[in-house]
């Protein structure tokens, strides 16, 4: 279609960074889950102060309950997902139905998953439909800037989840050139001196790439690049 | 084709998969709920609906006329047709419109004709929708999914395709455009016909547009694209009612709006779609003179009927209505969604007194209609095929010439002791099948 209204391109942005939340964060649950069965029983507690979400749980069954599926908690995995959705139902002529479908799907697996017996069985099938919604984008958004506002939200939401999870130098460059590339074709407004900003925290002076990341002030960084 | 209940649950599955949903408010919050396909379809022989179209386009014909009329030389009330009181009265006149021609002096582009037909065969027209009525867009998905889930069923009938509705539909807002893209306007996700809004705007390439999205510069409406190129807009395909199109004709605390549409409108710069005031045709107490502007307009008896209607404005039909109150049905013209409907044989004695009551004091507020026995047509409950009451909702769309579509929305009860279809009271929805031979 290629005409974008104002709120529009903020929705396919946001459709973007939620979307990969969902993605990124069942990831990350799915290794937390198995180091809490007889690893580190309590590791969720650490996983909040990274995530920087409050630690309201009051046990590894509770955090393994709730965050991943109550919707009165607005960082659980189930209410990420409904505002991705929230995002795309009113894009649907710009995605097309058929993309718009997986995110429903996730949803209904969502909710099997709640009151499944082995939940991450499940829950490898939301995984499976965000990874179907991203291929389904790809191949029925005609528009390429659209895609592009999209995939910015992706990267941008991925690279300040893998700050967060302190993620590993090379990782993040990785992603970074990613960026990049998406906002080079993009006509989302964003800031260039946020963006070199961050690139300077994840990109090592010659001889320094065994340093640690200042990951906060790259989170900040990140956080500054779109604004909409 | 009563095959095709081997497919139910997949089909229901594939709707939910597309999220064929419609809106409830429920004690003022907002539901999501699917809408029960039933996968027996109505089933309308050609010759049957070859008259059917020709009633349906002489109708809609008819009621262009009359709008024009109404808010242009009023011959109708002049000639005494209709008591100049049932026009001023009707909360869906609007003296705003008077004197505006909308571009292509099309008023009604798209109308919902809801339709029973009676045991006997003989189709009744219940109401004309004239405003915004909603429902194409589920008959239209559920048709290819039944083709995908069984397609030999449809090898074996002939049936005329209905997934042109949007192609119809674009042809229409085209038609009437004045020069620019066209829009949906919807007043937003909550609104309970969204899946309908977003899937149409889909289908028939249109922009989907909140108010936000539109601005009126100078003359003309435009949409403002992200990246500063606005778009002129020539047809506004409206999904919001009168009341609230433009806050500074009408509603003013209307926070879904656009300012200063009307003023674009009444210059025509653009087409809305349908226009603004169309509500004083659709009118449960207009309805009771369609068949006389039938005649008066364009000197044809009717092809199809309305239901046996009585308006208790007129002495003579209040006095019957008063002494046939239980075995009647009433209406309160200002309802809709199947609300403000009942039959009399359902009222107590102290309930029927006190509806009498009402009706002598407001009389304009109701009309009656004798109980039509419905024809019923099979649905599958819990494995069974059991008889249940349907209506039809046919689409009319009025363009360079009026296009019946070859479908409709057949809404049924799933209570076998109600008449009311509605969604939000319950109901479901089947395909429409017209034979093309």
């Amino acid at each position: 279609m290629g005409i974008i209204s104002v709120e529009k391109a903020s929705n396919l942005y946001w459709l973007g960074r939620y979307s990969e939340r969902v993605y990124t964060t069942l990831r990350k649950f799915f290794v937390n889950y198995d180091s809490m069965i007889d690893v580190e029983e309590d590791s969720y507690i650490n996983y909040c102060k990274e995530m920087n979400i409050p630690n309201i749980y009051t046990s590894t069954e509770d955090f393994s309950y709730r965050y991943v599926y109550d919707t009165d908690i607005v960082d659980s995995v189930f209410s990420n997902l409904l505002r991705a959705y929230d995002n795309a139902i009113i894009m649907r002529e710009e995605i097309h139905s058929e993309t718009l479908a997986y995110l429903q799907l996730a949803i209904y697996e969502m909710k099997k998953a709640k009151h499944s017996a082995s939940p991450l069985i499940d829950l490898q099938t939301v995984i499976d439909y965000i990874l179907a919604f991203w291929a389904c984008a790809d191949d029925y958004i005609d528009d390429q800037d659209s895609r592009n506002m999209m995939k910015s939200g992706m990267k941008i939401e991925r690279i300040d989840l893998y700050l967060r999870m302190r993620y590993h130098r090379t990782d993040l460059m990785r992603e970074l050139k990613k960026l990049e590339y998406r906002l080079d074709r993009t006509s989302l407004v964003h800031s260039e001196k946020a963006f070199i900003k961050l690139a300077n925290y994840i990109i090592p002076e010659e001889g320094e790439e065994d340093t640690e990341i200042s990951y906060q002030e790259a989170i900040e960084a990140v956080e500054q690049i779109v604004k909409i | 084709m009563y095959e095709l209940t081997d497919h139910t649950e997949v089909i229901n599955r594939l709707l939910a998969r597309y999220g064929v949903k419609f809106g409830i408010y429920k004690n003022n919050v907002f539901k999501e709920q699917l809408f029960p396909f039933d996968a027996i379809p109505r089933i309308i022989p050609k010759e049957e609906f070859d008259c059917l179209e020709k009633g349906l386009k002489q109708r809609v014909d008819a009621l262009n006329l009359f709008i024009k009329d109404i808010y242009g030389e009023k011959k109708i009330l002049k000639d005494g047709i209709i008591p100049e009181d049932f026009i001023y009265s009707s909360p869906g006149y609007l003296a705003e419109c008077e004197g505006i021609v909308p571009p292509k002096g099309i008023y009604s582009h798209i109308s919902g004709i809801d339709l029973v037909q009676g045991k006997d065969k003989t189709w009744y027209i219940l109401e004309d929708n004239l405003r915004v009525p909603s429902g194409a867009s589920y008959p239209m998905i559920a048709r290819n999914l039944c083709r995908r889930a069984a397609p030999a069923i449809f090898r074996q009938y002939h049936v005329e395709d209905n997934r042109n509705y949007a192609d119809i539909l674009k042809a229409t807002m085209d038609y009437s455009n004045t020069g620019g893209i066209n829009v949906i306007l919807t007043p937003g996700r909550y609104n309970a016909a969204y899946f309908e809004h977003s899937y149409m705007a889909e289908k028939s390439g249109a922009v989907l547009a909140m108010n936000s999205d539109l601005i009126v510069k100078g003359d003309s409406l435009y949409f403002k694209d992200y990246r500063g190129r606005d778009q002129k807009v020539g047809a506004v395909y409206r999904r919001i009612s009168d009341d609230y199109l433009d806050p500074m004709t009408f509603k003013e605390e209307s926070l879904i709006g656009v300012p200063h549409l009307m003023d674009v409108y009444r210059k025509g710069n653009v087409a809305i779609i349908n226009a603004p005031g169309n509500g004083v045709a659709d009118d449960k107490g207009i309805y009771y003179f369609v068949p006389k502007m039938i005649q008066y307009y364009l000197g044809e008896e009717p092809i199809l009927n309305n239901a046996p209607t009585y308006l208790p404005f007129y002495e003579e039909d209040r006095k019957y209505v008063l002494e046939n109150l239980h075995k009647l049905v009433i209406k309160d013209v200002a309802e809709a969604g199947g609300y403000g409907v009942v039959f009399g044989d359902r009222l107590t004695k102290e309930e029927l007194e006190r509806y009498k009551e009402i009706i002598r004091k407001e009389s304009r507020r109701f009309i009656a209609q004798e109980v039509i026995d419905f024809l019923d047509i099979d649905i599958e409950d819990e494995g069974k095929v059991v008889p249940r009451k349907a209506d039809l909702r046919a689409f009319v769309l009025s363009g360079e010439e009026t296009v019946v579509w070859k479908s409709g929305l057949t809404r049924f009860s799933r209570n076998p002791d109600s008449f009311v279809v509605n969604s939000s009271q319950g109901g479901g929805f089947k395909d429409t099948w017209v034979l093309s031979q």
